[in-house]
C-alpha cells in the first residue's frame, strides 16, 4: 500500500507539471514562472504588476479551460474504462463498447442536421447526452433475461448490435446533410477547442459524483471479477451493482462525449496499462487511472494544439497513437506467456 | 431436535419451456455433509443456484435459517453461504493472496484493512489446500486445478455455516481431491458446518457424505442417510450402468465398482 501511495503522489505531481507546461505552449509562448504567477493571482486575489493582460487572458480564459477539460475527460474516460471492464469481465471493453458513444454521436448528428439550437451552444451536447442514455437503456433492455438478470456477454452483444444500427443512422444523417456534412464530421472527430469554464465545471461535477460511487463499490467490482454467482455468495447483489455502475458510467461517458466528441482508446489503453502497474484491485486501479488518464489526454491535446503544425482532431490523434501502441502491448502480452 | 439450516419447499424451476426442477423439497441440517448425485442435466447445478438465491424458483420457497431467502439482505448472504463454482474464468491478474483475502470481505468494513486475524485465517487455509507456496503468483498464470484450489481456499476463508460446492474436485488430482474434501469434512465435524456438494465421483461421495440426494430428470428419486439410501438398484436406476457395491470394512463405507462398458 505504501508503494501505491508513492506512485499516486508521483503521478499527481506529474499531472500538475504537465498542465503547467502545456499552459506555456502554443502560438504565444509564456514563461513558466509567469504562468505560476497568473494562477496564483487568480486563485488568491493577490495582484502582480508585471503580468501582461494578453498573457493573463491567454492562460486563464483560453488555455486553462481547454486543458482542464481535456484532463477531466481523460480522467473520466479512464475510470469509466476501468468500471466497464470490471462489470463486463472483459479487459477489452471500454466506455464505448455498449454503444453509448454511438448513441451520443447519433444524437449530435441529428441535432446538427436539423440545426436545433433551442438551448444555444448546449443544444448539441444535450442531444448527444440524451441519445447516449436512451441507447444505454435499450441495451440493458435487450440483454436482460426473463428472470431479471443481465449477463456480461449479453451486454456486449447488445452493445455491438445497437452500435451497428446507430452507425448506419449516422451515415444516413451525413448523407442527408450533403454540403453541410463537414459540421457533423468535425463534431464526431472530437475537439476541446470550444471548451469553456462552464463545460469544465459540468464535467467536473459528473466526474466527482461518478468517481465517488465507483470507489465506494471497489469491493463489489473486485468480487464481480470472480463471476456473478460467486460474488452473490460473498454478499454482492450482482444485478443491482451492475446496473448502478453502468448507469453512472454511462452518465459520465455521455457528458464527456457531448462536450468533446468521440475520443477513442483512452478508456481502453489507460486501465490496461495501469493494471500492469498497480494490479487489478479496483481500490488502487481507479485512482491511478483517474490521474494517468488526465495526464494522457492533456498531453495528446497539447500535442495537437501546440506542437503539431496543424490541429489534428483529438479523436484521430488518440486513435492513431493509442491504437498501434495498444496493438504492441497486446501482442507483447500474448507472446509473453 | 436440531432445527434445519436450509430448506427447499416444493420448488419448481424451468428455463423457458424446459422444466428443470419438479417439486423439490428437502431440509438441510447443521453438522452434516450432503452429496448431490445424478446424471448430466438432472438439475444438480440449478438446485445449487436456487439454494444460493441466484435463481428464483417459479414456484415454491427457499428458507435460510427459517427466513425466506428473498427477505435476507444480500450482504448477510456473504456471512451465511459460500459457494465454489464448477467452472469459472477470471480475466484479471489478481494474485492468489488477493483472491483468498476476498473471502474475508464480508467481515471487513469497507475501506478498512484486513486484521491480523484475517491474515492468519488466509494463511491457514492456503496451507490447508496447498496453495501457500504460490500465494504471490497471479491467478491468470495458474493451471485449472491450481485455480480451483484458490477458489476453494477463498470459500474456506469465508468460513460460513453453509458451503455450496459444485463439483469442487472436477479438476483436481486424487491427492488434492481427498485433501480438500477432508478439509470440508473436518469443518462439518468440528465446527458443525453444513456442506452441500455436487459429486460426479460416486466413491468420493460414499466416503465423505452423511446424506445423499439422488436427482434424476429434476426430481429427487431418493434422499437420506448414505447407508440407508445406497444400493445397487438405485445406482442402476439413476446412472443406467451395471455396478457392484461392496462394503469396505477398513473405510467403514460402501464403495462402488462399475462392471459394464468393456468394449
Amino acid at each position: 500500500m505504501k508503494k501505491f501511495y508513492f506512485q499516486l503522489i508521483f503521478a499527481f505531481i506529474f499531472l500538475i507539471l504537465t498542465v503547467v507546461t502545456s499552459l506555456g505552449l502554443g502560438f504565444v509562448k509564456i514563461p513558466f514562472f509567469e504562468i505560476i504567477k497568473i494562477i496564483l493571482s487568480k486563485l488568491t486575489g493577490i495582484r502582480y504588476d508585471n503580468i501582461s493582460n494578453i498573457h493573463l487572458s491567454v492562460v486563464w480564459d483560453v488555455r486553462l479551460p481547454r486543458i482542464i477539460c481535456a484532463a477531466l475527460v481523460g480522467a473520466s474516460l479512464s475510470v469509466c474504462g476501468v468500471v466497464f471492464q470490471g462489470i463486463l469481465l472483459n479487459p477489452l471493453a471500454d466506455p464505448y463498447t455498449l454503444g453509448i458513444s454511438a448513441g451520443a454521436a447519433f444524437g449530435a448528428s441529428v441535432a446538427l442536421l436539423f440545426g436545433f439550437n433551442f438551448l444555444g451552444i448546449y443544444s448539441v451536447p444535450f442531444f448527444a447526452f440524451v441519445f447516449g442514455l436512451i441507447t444505454l437503456f435499450v441495451v440493458i433492455y435487450l440483454s436482460s433475461t426473463s428472470s431479471g438478470g443481465i449477463s456480461s456477454n449479453n451486454l456486449i452483444l447488445s452493445g455491438v448490435i445497437v452500435s451497428a444500427i446507430l452507425s448506419a443512422g449516422i451515415s444516413f444523417c451525413k448523407y442527408l446533410a450533403q454540403e453541410r456534412v463537414s459540421v457533423i464530421v468535425f463534431w464526431l472527430l472530437g475537439s476541446f477547442a470550444s471548451s469553456t469554464w462552464t463545460s469544465a465545471l459540468l464535467i467536473m461535477i459528473s466526474l466527482l459524483i461518478s468517481f465517488g460511487i465507483f470507489i465506494f463499490y471497489f469491493r463489489e467490482l473486485n468480487l464481480l471479477s470472480l463471476g456473478g454467482k460467486t460474488a452473490l455468495s460473498m454478499g454482492v447483489d450482482p444485478n443491482r451493482v451492475r446496473i448502478l455502475l453502468l448507469v453512472f458510467g454511462s452518465l459520465l461517458t455521455g457528458v464527456c462525449v457531448s462536450f468533446s466528441g468521440i475520443i477513442g482508446f483512452v478508456g481502453l489503453l489507460v486501465p490496461h496499462m495501469m493494471r500492469s502497474v498497480v494490479g487489478p484491485n479496483h481500490l488502487k486501479l481507479l485512482p491511478i487511472s483517474l490521474i494517468c488518464g488526465a495526464i494522457m489526454l492533456t498531453m495528446a491535446d497539447t500535442l495537437t494544439r501546440a506542437v503539431l503544425p496543424t490541429e489534428v482532431p483529438i479523436g484521430v490523434l488518440t486513435a492513431l497513437i493509442g491504437g498501434p501502441f495498444f496493438c504492441y502491448i497486446f501482442r507483447k502480452k500474448q507472446v509473453g506467456f | 431436535m436440531v432445527s434445519e439450516i436450509l430448506k427447499v419447499d416444493h420448488v419448481l424451476f424451468s428455463y423457458q419451456d424446459l422444466l428443470v426442477l419438479k417439486d423439490i423439497s428437502f431440509k438441510f441440517y447443521p453438522g452434516k455433509f450432503y452429496g448431490i448425485l445424478g446424471p448430466n442435466g438432472s438439475g444438480k447445478s440449478t438446485l445449487l443456484d436456487i439454494l444460493l438465491g441466484f435463481k428464483t424458483p417459479d414456484k415454491g420457497n427457499v428458507f435460510l435459517f427459517k427466513k425466506h431467502i428473498k427477505e435476507i439482505k444480500k450482504t448477510e448472504i456473504g456471512k451465511k453461504i459460500s459457494y465454489v463454482p464448477q467452472n469459472f474464468t477470471i480475466n484479471f491478474p489478481f494474485s492468489v493472496d488477493e483472491i483468498v483475502t476476498m473471502g474475508r470481505y464480508p467481515y471487513i468494513k469497507r475501506f478498512s484493512l484486513p486484521t491480523q486475524k484475517d491474515f492468519e485465517i488466509v494463511e491457514h487455509v492456503e496451507r490447508e489446500v496447498d496453495i501457500f507456496k504460490f500465494r504471490n503468483r497471479l491467478i491468470t498464470e495458474l493451471s485449472g486445478g491450481e485455480r480451483q484450489r484458490v477458489m476453494i481456499a477463498r470459500a474456506l476463508a469465508q468460513d460460513t455455516p453453509i458451503f455450496l460446492l459444485d463439483e469442487p474436485t472436477s479438476n483436481l488430482d486424487v491427492k488434492h481431491s481427498l485433501r480438500i474434501l477432508n478439509s470440508f469434512k473436518k469443518r462439518v465435524i468440528n465446527k458443525n458446518r453444513t456442506v452441500i456438494c455436487v459429486f460426479h465421483n460416486i466413491n468420493e461421495a460414499l466416503f465423505f457424505c452423511d446424506e445423499l440426494i439422488f436427482l434424476k430428470n429434476g426430481e429427487i428419486v431418493i434422499g437420506g442417510p448414505t447407508g440407508d439410501v445406497i444400493n445397487e438398484d438405485i445406482l442402476k436406476k439413476i446412472f443406467e450402468v451395471e455396478v457392484m457395491l461392496r462394503f469396505e470394512k477398513k473405510l467403514n463405507c460402501y464403495q462402488v465398482i462399475f462392471t459394464n462398458g468393456r468394449y
